[in-house]
C-alpha cells in the first residue's frame, strides 16, 4: 500500500490550472523525486501535501486515510524559499519550531541539542540567525524540518546554496533518514542528484504528470538502443552490419546504435574476431528524458 | 519574547514613564532658570508715587524689589547691587500712563516672562492707586479678585457634583488617548510583524505547522500581551514615581495642605489638588476599570485583525501603508470625536460615537467617567464584539490568501475578491 496516494487531484487559481488530475503513489520508506520546469505546479502540489492548500477536487490519502490537519505534525517541510526569524537565537528558534510541530518543551530541547551536535553547529546555539552564512542557515533550516522526527519529509531544493562539503553532509543525513524508514519527497532541478538519490520520480509539466515511475525503469523505457563497446587497442576494427550501425569512434571506444537486443548484439559482435574489453548499454540520463518530455509537451 | 527582550522595548517601558514624571519638573526648572538673569530691581521713585503701595517680590524668589533714593539708567552700569532699575518719572500720571511712561532699565535684556511680571505688578499697583484716589482708605477693604461660587448639578442625578465634570473629562481623555495610542502603535507593530514573516519567508514553514487563523490570532494576542505588559509596567512606574514626586510638590495622600507654600511649583494650587483627590473618591472605578479592559481588548482585536490582514496582503511597506489608510482613518476620527464628546458627554456625537463599533473602543472609555446608562454600554459592547467576529472572519480570509502572495501589489478590489470567494 502507498504511504501517500494522490488521486486525481486538481487545483485552480481563477482560470489558471495549477494542478490538473494529478495521480501519484509514493511508497513508504522511499525517496521520491518531484521534477518539473519552473511553474510546472510542483510547489502547488507540495502545498497540498503539507495542508497549506486544499485541493479543489480529488483526494490525498496519508497512510491510507484521508489527509487532514492533524497529520501536519507527521510531516516535515523545507520550502525552496528559506526563511527563519532573523533576530532569534538558533537554539531558541529550533525549540520554537519543534513545539509548533507538537513536541513538548523537554523533547524540543533534547531534539534541538541532538541535531545541533550531529550537524556540528552546537557552538552556534546562541548566535542569531542573521549572523549565519547561507550554508549555516540552510543547515538550521534542515534541522527545523526534521527536528520532530516526522514520517514524511518534503525537501524543496535542499542543496541549493550549499557548498560541496555541506551538500554531502545533508546527502548523508537523507540517506540515514531513508534507512530509518522515512518517506522523502525531493523536489529539485539537479538531475544528477535525482539519479543518485531517488527511487521513483514524477515529472510534472503544465500542471500534469507527464512521466512517473522507477528511475531505472524509466531509463530503460526511454533508451534509444545505444551501446558503448571498448575494444583492446590491438584488436581489429569493428565493422557495422545490417543489425547495428557505428555512430562514433573515439580511440578504441565505439558507440553503436541498434534495434536488436543486447544479447543479439553480443552474438553479432562475437562473429567478428574482435577483442572486446567492455560492453555496456548507454541509458539516457534523467536530464535527457526530462528535456525530451518537456519539449514534447510544449510541441 | 524576542520583542520584550529588545532594547527599544525596555527603553519605552521604563524610560518613557520616568520622563513623563520628570517633565513638569524639567519645565519648571527651564522656565525659572531663564528668569534668573534679572533678580534685584531697584525702584527709583523720586516723586513718591509708590509710597503707599508695595511691589510684591516674585513668590519663587527670582525677583526682588527695593526702593532706593535715586537710581538712574547711567548709574546702573556701575551699580553692583541691582540688575535693573524701575524708574518712575516725576511727572508720571496715573490717569494717562503713556504720557510720561515708567522706565524699566536692565543690564541684560528682559525676556517675555520678566516683562509680563513687571507689567502685572505695575498694573496692580496703579489700579490700587486709582482706587485709593477715589475711595481713600476704603479702597483697602475691597477685594477685586473675586471667584464666584456656582454649583453645577444634573436634574436627575443628585450625586453629580460641580468638580466631577473636570475629573471625568481628565479621566476620559486619559483613557481614550491610551486606547488610541495603543491601537495605533501596536496595530502597526502587528502589521509590520506579519510583513516581516512574509519578507523573511518563514511564513511557509509556519503555516505548514499551524493553521493561518491560529497564526494570525497568535500574532495579535502575542503583540497585545507585549502592549499590556508595557502598559501595566507604565502604571506601576507612574504610580511609584508620582508617590515619590508628590512629597516634593508638598502634597500628602490625604489631601491635606502643607504649612508653607511649595517652591519650584508656583502654578500648582495645593487646595485644588486636594479637591481633586477628594473628588476621585466619588467615581465608580470598578465600572471604569472593567469597561476600559473590555474596550482595550475589543478595540485591539478589532483593529489588530485588520492590521494583520493588511500586513499579509501588502507586497511591500508602501503597498501596506496605502492599504492601511482605511483602518487608520476611523481611529483618528474617533480621537477627534472624543475631544468633541468630552465637551458634551450626553450629546448625540458622544452617543453615536460610543455605539458605532469602529469608534466605540476610543469613545466609550472616554465617557465611562460620566456614567452612561448601562443599556448604552451593553449595546455598545454587543455591537463591538459582534463586529469583531465578522471582521476577524473576513480578515482571516485576506490573511490566508495574502501570506503566500509575493511580488504583486494588491489593490482593495482584489482584497474584496479574496473575501467574497
Amino acid at each position: 500500500m502507498s504511504f501517500i496516494s494522490i488521486q486525481n487531484v486538481s487545483k485552480n487559481f481563477g482560470d489558471f490550472k495549477a494542478n490538473e488530475a494529478i495521480s501519484l503513489d509514493i511508497k513508504a520508506g522511499e525517496i521520491f523525486g518531484l521534477l518539473g520546469p519552473n511553474g510546472a505546479g510542483k510547489t502547488t502540489l507540495i502545498r497540498m501535501l503539507t495542508r497549506i492548500m486544499i485541493p479543489d477536487s480529488g483526494t490525498i490519502l496519508f497512510d491510507g486515510k484521508p489527509h487532514q490537519d492533524s497529520y501536519m505534525e507527521r510531516i516535515g517541510y523545507m520550502p525552496e524559499e528559506r526563511g527563519l526569524y532573523k533576530n532569534m537565537q538558533i537554539g531558541e528558534h529550533l525549540e520554537y519550531l519543534a513545539k509548533l510541530k507538537g513536541l513538548d518543551t523537554k523533547k524540543a530541547k533534547i531534539s534541538t541539542a541532538f541535531w545541533l551536535q550531529k550537524l556540528d553547529i552546537e557552538s552556534w546555539r546562541t548566535k542569531k540567525i542573521d549572523e549565519l552564512s547561507k550554508g549555516m542557515s540552510q543547515k538550521v533550516q534542515f534541522i527545523a524540518t526534521i527536528i520532530h522526527d516526522p514520517e514524511l519529509i518534503i525537501l524543496d531544493e535542499p542543496f541549493s546554496g550549499l557548498d560541496p562539503v555541506n551538500g554531502q553532509l545533508i546527502e548523508a543525513e537523507i540517506a540515514e533518514l531513508k534507512a530509518k524508514g522515512k518517506t522523502i519527497i525531493f523536489s529539485t532541478h539537479r538531475m544528477e542528484q535525482v539519479e543518485q538519490i531517488c527511487d521513483d520520480i514524477a515529472l510534472i509539466n503544465k500542471g500534469k504528470v507527464v512521466l512517473n515511475g522507477e528511475v531505472n525503469g524509466l531509463k530503460h523505457q526511454f533508451k534509444k538502443g545505444y551501446y558503448e563497446i571498448v575494444l583492446d587497442e590491438n584488436s581489429i576494427s569493428l565493422k557495422g552490419t545490417d543489425s547495428f550501425k557505428i555512430e562514433k569512434l573515439e580511440n578504441s571506444a565505439y558507440v553503436v546504435s541498434t534495434a536488436i537486443s543486447s544479447s543479439q548484439l553480443l552474438r553479432e559482435l562475437l562473429t567478428q574476431s574482435i577483442e572486446v574489453v567492455s560492453f555496456r548499454e548507454i541509458l539516457p540520463t534523467i536530464q535527457e528524458i526530462f528535456i525530451e518530455k518537456v519539449k514534447e509537451n510544449h510541441a | 519574547m524576542t520583542r520584550v527582550r529588545t532594547k527599544s522595548f525596555l527603553i519605552t517601558t521604563f524610560v518613557v514613564p520616568l520622563l513623563f514624571i520628570a517633565m513638569p519638573f524639567l519645565m519648571v526648572f527651564i522656565l525659572n532658570s531663564g528668569a534668573n538673569s534679572i533678580q534685584n530691581v531697584g525702584i527709583s521713585d523720586v516723586g513718591g508715587l509708590l509710597d503707599s503701595v508695595v511691589l510684591a517680590d516674585k513668590q519663587d524668589g527670582s525677583m526682588y524689589f527695593k526702593k532706593v533714593d535715586f537710581l538712574s539708567a547711567d548709574s546702573l552700569a556701575t551699580n553692583s547691587l541691582f540688575d535693573a532699575a524701575l524708574i518712575i518719572p516725576l511727572d508720571f500720571d496715573i490717569e494717562n500712563t503713556g504720557r510720561s511712561p515708567i522706565r524699566f532699565v536692565s543690564k541684560k535684556r528682559a525676556g517675555m516672562a520678566i516683562r509680563e511680571h513687571i507689567k502685572s505688578v505695575l498694573d496692580k499697583a496703579i489700579t490700587d492707586l486709582k482706587l485709593k484716589k477715589i475711595l481713600g482708605s476704603e479702597a483697602d477693604k475691597i477685594e477685586l479678585d473675586t471667584k464666584v461660587a456656582i454649583n453645577f448639578e444634573k436634574a436627575d442625578d443628585k450625586k453629580d457634583k460641580s468638580d466631577m465634570i473636570t475629573i471625568a473629562s481628565a479621566i476620559g481623555y486619559g483613557l481614550g488617548l491610551l486606547i488610541y495610542f495603543t491601537i495605533t502603535v501596536y496595530g502597526a507593530m502587528i502589521m509590520k510583524g506579519v510583513m516581516e514573516e512574509k519578507t523573511n519567508r518563514i511564513m511557509e514553514v509556519l503555516i505548514s505547522s499551524v493553521k493561518p487563523w491560529q497564526l494570525m490570532f497568535g500574532k495579535i494576542a502575542g503583540i497585545g500581551a507585549v502592549g499590556l505588559t508595557q502598559f501595566f509596567i507604565w502604571i506601576i512606574v507612574l504610580t511609584l514615581g508620582s508617590l515619590i514626586a508628590m512629597p516634593i510638590l508638598g502634597i500628602t495622600m490625604g489631601g491635606s495642605m502643607p504649612a508653607t507654600p511649595p517652591t519650584g511649583a508656583e502654578s500648582i494650587d495645593p487646595a485644588e489638588i486636594a479637591a481633586i483627590v477628594e473628588g476621585l473618591r466619588a467615581f465608580d472605578f470598578s465600572l471604569i476599570g472593567i469597561g476600559f479592559v473590555i474596550y482595550f481588548v475589543g478595540g485591539f482585536f478589532l483593529y489588530g485583525s485588520l492590521f494583520a490582514a493588511v500586513g499579509a496582503a501588502g507586497a511591500d511597506d508602501t503597498n501596506a501603508q496605502t492599504l492601511s489608510i482605511p483602518i487608520i482613518s476611523p481611529i483618528m476620527i474617533s480621537f477627534f470625536m472624543m475631544m468633541g464628546a468630552l465637551n458634551d458627554p450626553e450629546g448625540s456625537l458622544a452617543f453615536w460615537g460610543s455605539i458605532i463599533p469602529f469608534t466605540s473602543p476610543v469613545m466609550m472609555p472616554a465617557l465611562l467617567g460620566f456614567s452612561p446608562p448601562l443599556w448604552q454600554i451593553g449595546l455598545s459592547v454587543a455591537l463591538l464584539f459582534g463586529t469583531i467576529l465578522g471582521v476577524v472572519f473576513l480578515s482571516g480570509k485576506i490573511y490566508r490568501t495574502g501570506i503566500l502572495m509575493y511580488g504583486k501589489k494588491v489593490t482593495f478590489k482584489e482584497m474584496v475578491k479574496w473575501v467574497v470567494r
